[in-house]
């Protein structure tokens, strides 16, 4: 005999119980036997208590950074009020906080209670490639060997791809000079626009996350890469307006070399692979 | 229904392997040395290593290479009414193809429901609906990954009003139905027991000695009046006193202590480990007098 999963008495009470763990909800309070003198609420808190101890403890562990920037409790009060509203839905909790950058781009704004902390969003982006980055698929390493082996003829239509771990963020604070503060225990200092934006490299060289901040001219060549563009279209990309072919080759081939110097690249058959 | 795992001629557990611990990252280094720690086998986080690439997959099959290891997973979910999830048991059997384990073990609970993740191990109530659903789901689990499962039993808070099935009756029923095996937790078992007030040794007494693949001993958190299954202290001694018990019920069982927080340097863990290879082989000595 087969019960319908939907309206059965388990899914039920499953359905009440996952509603006190998420949100409270004292529905399942009649399903839970108050024994050995802990009452069914009691009992039952145990199971929401933890279920926030976990994800606050996650969000602590991936945005490391960000906490130390924050401190305990402004980490914690903010972790507290991003959790209830976004539950997870991936069995693995490596994904969990992939909304927390963008959560605190919008909540720590001006007329917030703590005002307007846009650097915090960034750290928290940063925290998060660098996660990101440490256990992303892997691929071979593109060589200066392996650029070898292309024709002459061929390179126009070459596409070389970048690594899985590869990401590109774009900071308008002192986003990095934070970071290496908090890297190194020294005083944070007080965050501020840049003048104009960085484009800072994420990526994963000998198992480990890196970053690197980059001139406009090489982050327009690595979102080149990254999008799957051919050599030939990297040239033009980075041809300034009225520029001569053979300069923009030459930057060109700056840029490849420095990503294989970094180990950006991979191998074509590693990633049809 | 029947399962496509071989049941028939074919002992249904395999021969110990020993002594054991859980695989963590602080002790990567350790696993590593050039003189391997002086443990018999590893279990790792299953959900762990599901990841798609990286120095946890390295270290997975470097450590490998020196240690048999079992994949122990905290998201099966085997108890959801929604069944299992196609996509989780193909990463799952990538998994298993990639380590080539001792055997795959899971918690015999729910883990959410509706599309969420509750990211803990609920329990489920004792009730004729839900061992028919979880013997369902075991049988489908056994025939994606060709092979019998190892469901643990978890520690509880709640009893559910729903249950008219003592917690040993429904476990020794999944496990003779479902045609899979037991990681009996002795650590939880002592933890229900003082939550619920129940006999840990009542409950020791039903479980199917032939079926008990593996034991987990692990510390707890004692709240006054309850007790937190947390995993970060060393095994408490009603524990060990209720291992000695299990060890004379059921014989010679692989035994592996689980540290998940606060997780001292390996010596200790070992020295630990060595406490429980005490236990049982004066458990065995009596046995053999």
């Amino acid at each position: 005999m087969t019960t319908s999963p939907s309206d059965s008495p388990l899914a039920a009470l499953q359905a009440r119980m996952q509603a006190h763990v998420l949100t409270g909800d004292l529905a399942a309070l009649g399903d839970v036997l108050q024994t050995q003198g802990l009452d069914a609420a009691r009992r039952l808190g145990i199971y929401h208590h933890a279920y926030r101890a976990r994800l606050l403890e996650t969000l602590r562990d991936t945005f490391g950074h960000t906490l130390r920037y924050l401190g305990d409790d402004w980490f914690d009060h903010l972790a507290g009020a991003f959790v209830a509203q976004h539950p997870h839905s991936q069995r693995n909790l490596r994904w969990y906080g992939r909304e927390w950058p963008d959560w605190l781009a919008a909540t720590l704004v001006a007329d917030s209670d703590a005002g307007a902390h846009p650097e915090v969003a960034e750290l928290a982006r940063l925290d998060w490639a660098m996660r990101q980055a440490f256990d992303a698929a892997d691929a071979e390493v593109l060589t200066l060997a392996h650029l070898g082996r292309i024709a002459p003829e061929d390179w126009d239509a070459a596409v070389l791809p970048t690594q899985p771990a590869m990401q590109m963020l774009n900071l308008a604070h002192n986003t990095l000079s934070l970071w290496h503060a908090l890297d190194q225990d020294q005083p944070v200092p007080e965050a501020v626009r840049l003048d104009e934006p960085m484009d800072v490299l994420v990526w994963r060289r000998e198992e480990r996350p890196h970053f690197r901040s980059v001139t406009p001219t090489e982050a327009l060549g690595l979102r080149s890469l990254q999008a799957g563009q051919s050599f030939g279209e990297l040239c033009a990309a980075l041809a300034p307006h009225g520029a001569d072919e053979a300069e923009a080759t030459q930057a060109a081939a700056a840029l490849l070399r420095r990503c294989v110097e970094d180990g950006v690249l991979v191998s074509m058959e590693s990633i049809a692979g | 229904m029947s399962s496509k795992v071989a049941t028939h001629g074919s002992p249904l557990r395999q021969p110990s392997p020993g002594f054991g611990l859980g695989l963590r990252t602080v002790h990567y280094n350790d696993f590593l040395d050039a003189t391997p720690p002086p443990v018999d086998w590893l279990e790792i986080i299953s959900d762990n290593y599901l990841v798609p690439g990286g120095k946890p997959l390295r270290m997975l099959d470097r450590i490998r290479e020196r240690y048999p290891m079992a994949m122990h997973g905290v998201a099966l979910s085997i108890g959801s009414v929604e069944g299992p999830d196609a996509a989780y048991l193909r990463q799952l059997k990538q998994l298993v193809d990639r380590v080539q384990p001792l055997w795959v073990s899971d918690h015999l609970c729910w883990t959410g429901v509706h599309g969420r993740q509750l990211h803990d191990l609920m329990p489920l109530p004792y009730t004729e609906e839900a061992l028919n659903l979880v013997v369902r789901n075991v049988q489908q689990v056994q025939d994606a990954l060709g092979r019998r499962l190892v469901l643990e039993n978890v520690s509880s808070y709640v009893s559910y009003a729903q249950s008219h099935l003592s917690e040993w009756d429904f476990v020794a029923a999944v496990c003779e139905r479902a045609d899979c095996l037991l990681l009996l937790d002795v650590n939880n078992i002592y933890v229900s027991s003082v939550n619920h007030g129940f006999d840990p040794l009542a409950y020791l007494d039903h479980m199917p000695a032939h079926r008990v693949q593996q034991i987990h001993l692990a510390g707890h958190s004692d709240q006054g009046d309850h007790i937190i299954d947390t995993h970060d202290h060393p095994v408490a001694d009603p524990v060990w006193a209720l291992y000695a018990q299990a060890c004379q019920r059921m014989g010679d069982v692989a035994t592996m202590i689980e540290r998940d927080d606060h997780i001292p340097p390996l010596p200790e863990l070992i020295t630990e480990l060595d406490h429980a290879r005490h236990v049982a082989a004066t458990v065995r000595q009596k046995a053999a007098a």
